[in-house]
């Protein structure tokens, strides 16, 4: 005798490993746009903005799934939890995947590329990159201790930020504007992949404890 | 005609076209279009009085019981007119098995039970094989295979509910009706009939009337949502087809505003 409702936790587990999937793709994507970023790599840049269909297209598919499972299955509790939360945590890797597309699209534009202005979005690009990486095992794995722990590292990004900020104010010089703009415009763009990577974490800690203080922290 | 009446892929089980059920005078249900293929679980849903048992009991000739009941149109089994007078019921009834709303042993052993239709069906088969095989496919064997000489009815309602199942199964079918198998049980051997249900769907063509709406979605691979609506012919109400289609399509968004009404429970 199979476990009562075994067919059902099995399209479960499926979909939060496909979840994670599609975390994987993103995460891939972010990679690549800092390599076009920082490394001036124009086909990695391509490569990226190219790719995005295949994120969008498994969003649709894991999304639609999910609605089926809802309306068929009707979950509660813990399976219930499971489910918005895979709806929400597929969403921010999706926008993750499109914040890449914005990086890879910044790389192949001209703009003076200032060292120090590079050397801090690098660190950003670093930090963004490694809390995206720990939100995808924190659902993978559904670790809750790394979970919890995405919020105060992104702190250490949120500090890249401003420096990158105060950084852009202080440039003078006919290159300025363009540097700024678009420096500014990669740089929001990295510290939102974080900002999504803290979000999949909150939304762990909600699936695996069901408490309402990680909605609310969502949308701290 | 009604939204999608044809079951995408798998071989045509049941071939039904504009069939009618009359009792005596009064037409129960009206021109019902569909098929049921092979290897799905089709759930015939909808509000009390909408005809489904009634469509239900004409695919196995359940009717031929009652007097004065009347099935009009064309309803083939693997291309054969269910209804030739050439066709023998009892040979019908070995083939497309029902399970009804409660669990219904007779008052034997657990064993005498499942052996009982392959013993009167005369079939080849050795009988312990045969019952080991049918409760173990209804997943009961491991809970009995130690009392199988203890009466049946000291089984829970569960139990009794797949060992009514493993009877159905004992004579090689290759259809199950299910009459709402669980309409007598609580939710967690409920859940056990939907998972069984799952697995033996592999073997076998399932047909299940439910009540229970969320059961239909959770099991079924289609669903035809039947609904009751006043005949002029009669002026009484009878059972009609409002749609039918992929389950996942009917409990997401079906064609039919009736459909959509019922299944999100604001009417029926």
């Amino acid at each position: 005798m199979m476990p009562v409702r075994a067919h059902f936790q099995e399209d479960l587990e499926m979909l939060r490993v496909d979840v994670g999937a599609l975390g994987a793709m993103a995460e891939h994507a972010v990679a690549g746009s800092l390599r076009a970023l920082l490394g001036d790599d124009r086909s990695a840049a391509h490569a990226v903005i190219g790719g995005d269909d295949r994120i969008d297209a498994l969003f649709v598919a894991l999304e639609e799934r999910a609605y089926g499972l809802v309306a068929r299955q009707a979950p509660v509790a813990a399976d219930l939890r499971v489910l918005m939360s895979s709806l929400r945590v597929m969403a921010d890797f999706e926008k993750t995947g499109d914040r890449a597309v914005a990086v890879a699209k910044s790389a192949l534009t001209t703009w003076p590329r200032e060292s120090d202005t590079v050397a801090i979005l690098g660190r950003m690009g670093d930090l963004a990159l490694e809390l995206l990486r720990a939100a995808r095992k924190a659902w993978v794995d559904q670790d809750i201790e790394v979970a919890c722990d995405l919020r105060q590292r992104d702190d250490v990004l949120d500090g890249a930020y401003r420096h990158l900020v105060a950084h852009l104010l202080a440039q003078e010089g006919p290159y300025a504007p363009s540097l700024v703009l678009h420096a500014h415009t990669a740089g929001r763009n990295l510290e939102r992949v974080a900002d999504h990577a803290v979000i999949v974490g909150e939304r762990v800690g909600y699936m695996l404890t069901g408490d309402p203080g990680a909605l609310a922290a969502e949308v701290r | 005609m009604v939204a999608g009446t044809h079951a995408p892929d798998g071989d045509v089980v049941f071939d039904m076209d504009e069939v009618s059920v009359h009792y005596g005078s009064f037409r129960a249900l009206r021109e019902v279009t569909l098929d049921v293929r092979k290897g799905q679980i089709t759930a015939f849903i909808g509000p009390s009085g909408c005809g489904k048992t009634t469509l239900l009991r004409a695919l196995n000739r359940m009717h031929d019981l009652t007097t004065g009941v009347r099935v009009e149109g064309r309803l083939l089994y693997h291309g054969h007119d269910l209804y030739a007078p050439e066709v023998d019921a009892v040979v019908v009834r070995r083939r497309i098995g029902m399970v009804f709303q409660r669990p219904n042993p007779f008052p034997k052993s657990i064993y005498d039970n499942v052996a009982f239709g392959p013993k009167v069906a005369k079939l080849d088969v050795t009988l312990d094989d045969c019952v080991e095989e049918a409760l173990t496919r209804a997943a009961l064997w491991n809970e009995v295979k130690d009392r199988l000489k203890s009466s049946a009815t000291d089984l829970s309602g569960g139990q009794q509910q797949r060992l009514c199942i493993a009877r159905a199964i004992a004579v090689q079918p290759e259809v199950i009706l299910m009459d709402e198998p669980c309409s007598a049980l609580d939710p967690v051997a409920t859940l056990r009939i939907e998972d069984l249900m799952q697995e033996l769907k592999a073997d076998y063509t399932i047909v299940i009337v439910t009540h229970n709406m969320q059961q239909a979605a959770r099991v079924s691979d289609m669903t035809a949502f039947f609904t009751a609506e006043v005949d002029a012919q009669a002026d009484r109400r009878a059972g009609v087809l409002v749609e039918f289609d992929r389950t996942e399509k009917i409990f997401t968004n079906p064609s039919e505003e009736r459909t959509e009404a019922y299944v999100s429970g604001r009417f029926g």
